[in-house]
């Protein structure tokens, strides 16, 4: 992928380059067969040693197309595929790639650097508005098409199911590349991921979304919008578009919908990766991560426990990362002072139900604790304050209970 | 901890060619580089910077602050995650960068190599190792 015609190899400094035809990597064939034998590539560094120099990194095309705030520019040989990108931006975010001591660069790999400083300048303001959070459409198609085909037969279903739930997928799917491009292509319109996003087993399985499909438009189609807005004109409780709504365009209440659509019409795109949802064009993400204030009673310098948390609109997640040697205790411990989540006033949402702790039998915590706690929102925009407090211990003592503050 | 899934999401452009000399392309910018301090790498990236911008300020990655960018207008994230034992074999360490999307919205920021990609991560740009 190179977009030679774009601003970042001409402004402020003309990038002269001129490409040559590389042979085209078995991988780039494996994953697109249609690119062709050679493509074209000019030298950022001068060399690569894969015994001592660092990798560079390439990212996939997940959340490019679907929404204004990102773009691929350059891609690069790598170990993946062709459309993975080397050079892009997000917002005023700038990726480059590339990975070497500056002393390598070449006249070209200079100037698209330092390009690249000017280039991230010149979308000062740019606003980061959708994430990368969900699966989207295209990552189940190419376990199916791509990476699923390339394994013994027996892998290929647990390989699908990793990302798809809800139906047996038939042996002819698993067999058949245009098969399994029909068996997607049915279902595509109607994909939705399985859970929130909590769990890491299941995270990136998508399923079928039958309320949806009972609609009967997809659920990325401006027609989809349409369908919701009729059936509540002719039905202000029902309850079908009720559900789609609060699934698909979040915030937006059934009694505000209609005029929601009149007014920002022009202006909505839906998101897979962004979490399957409509949204307007300028509106600022949402992190999915909540910050540290300087609020409560701060760790110790050299505290051996890490907290973070992460929300969605039903789970919060609360990591202890435990240095080695050192515990903390949930509520199934018989003795010892459990770790304490409160979800602050002032809040969007609050707790809808016990934690998971995760933890064993004996209720210790070490190494990477994973708590999920169930949520619900109690009030519209996306405020969020918890505070974690914990008790940390080694073979002999322990240290004083500590609170961190946590809010987005 | 990096996802198993991202851990081949490399990138090069290839082939051996004499080194070029520098010219005197310099940027009218400041920039904060947020790296390794008293690594041989970050060194070399500070000198470059040095002569093509207006100004560098070095800091390490895990203690950059918003307070930093106050006078600049470019945050570099950069440094070196890929290290090696004796027989060769290559290890991953990621390094928390500790801001946040909210404290970065809008402001200019170049993320490289596999440095860059943890913060991308760490934010879930669509710049990530995530998916990639």
């Amino acid at each position: 992928m190179l977009r030679p015609d774009h601003e970042i190899f001409r402004r402020p400094f003309p990038v002269a380059f001129r490409t040559e035809d590389t042979p085209t990597p078995k991988n780039f064939k494996d994953w697109k067969s249609t690119v062709g034998d050679t493509v074209p590539t000019f030298r950022v560094f001068d060399a690569f040693d894969e015994t001592k120099d660092e990798w560079g990194l390439v990212t996939d095309d997940a959340g490019f197309e679907e929404a204004p705030d990102a773009e691929r520019i350059l891609g690069g040989i790598n170990h993946k595929g062709p459309d993975y990108a080397a050079i892009a931006r997000h917002g005023s975010f700038v990726m480059f790639g590339f990975h070497a001591r500056p002393e390598r660069l070449t006249d070209e790999g200079r100037r698209l650097y330092l390009n690249s400083l000017a280039y991230a300048v010149a979308h000062k303001g740019a606003i980061v508005e959708t994430l990368r959070l969900r699966p989207n459409g295209a990552s189940l198609l190419d376990t199916l098409t791509i990476f699923a085909p390339r394994l013994p037969a027996n892998q290929r279903a647990a390989s699908v199911a990793r990302r798809f739930v809800g139906e047996e997928i038939p042996a002819t799917v698993l067999e058949n590349v245009d098969a399994a491009r029909a068996w997607f292509a049915a279902r595509a319109p109607f994909l939705h991921p399985a859970d929130d996003g909590s769990n890491w087993d299941t995270r990136l399985q998508l399923t079928v979304d039958a309320e949806c499909r009972q609609l009967g438009a997809a659920n990325g189609s401006p027609a989809f919008l349409d369908e919701i807005a009729t059936r509540l004109e002719a039905d202000p409780e029902d309850p079908l578009a009720h559900t789609l709504l609060a699934r698909y365009v979040r915030g937006v209440a059934p009694a505000d919908f209609a005029d929601w659509l009149a007014r920002n019409r022009a202006q909505t795109y839906f998101t897979e990766t962004g979490g399957w949802t409509w949204r307007v064009k300028g509106a600022r993400a949402t992190s999915p991560v909540l910050r540290a204030t300087a609020t409560g009673t701060p760790a110790a310098v050299n505290d051996p426990v890490k907290v973070s948390v992460e929300a969605t609109d039903s789970t919060l997640t609360v990591t202890l990362e435990i240095r080695q040697g050192w515990h903390a205790y949930s509520p199934k411990a018989k003795d010892g002072q459990p770790v304490r989540i409160a979800i602050l006033a002032g809040s969007a949402f609050e707790a809808a139900g016990d934690a998971d702790w995760g933890a064993d039998e004996n209720g210790t915590l070490a190494d990477f604790a994973e708590i999920r706690l169930p949520i619900r929102r109690i009030a519209r925009g996306d405020a969020l304050r918890v505070a974690v407090s914990y008790v940390a211990c080694d073979e002999k003592t322990c240290r004083p209970r500590a609170t961190v503050t946590l809010e987005r | 901890m990096l996802p198993a899934f991202a851990a081949v999401a490399l990138g090069l452009l290839q082939a051996p060619q004499a080194p070029q000399p520098a010219t005197a392309d310099k940027l009218p910018l400041r920039i904060v580089y947020a790296g390794n301090p008293g690594t041989p790498y970050t060194a070399a990236w500070e000198r470059f910077l040095g002569e093509h911008t207006e100004a560098v300020k070095v800091v390490a990655a895990s203690a950059v602050r918003h307070a930093d960018l106050e006078g600049f207008d470019v945050l570099v994230v950069d440094g070196e995650i890929q290290t090696r034992d004796e027989k060769g074999g290559e290890q991953l360490k990621s390094e928390k960068v500790p801001l946040g999307l909210d404290e970065l919205q809008g402001f200019p920021v170049v993320l490289v190599g596999g440095q860059g990609g943890v913060f991308a991560d760490a934010l879930r740009l669509k710049t990530s190792w995530h998916h990639g």
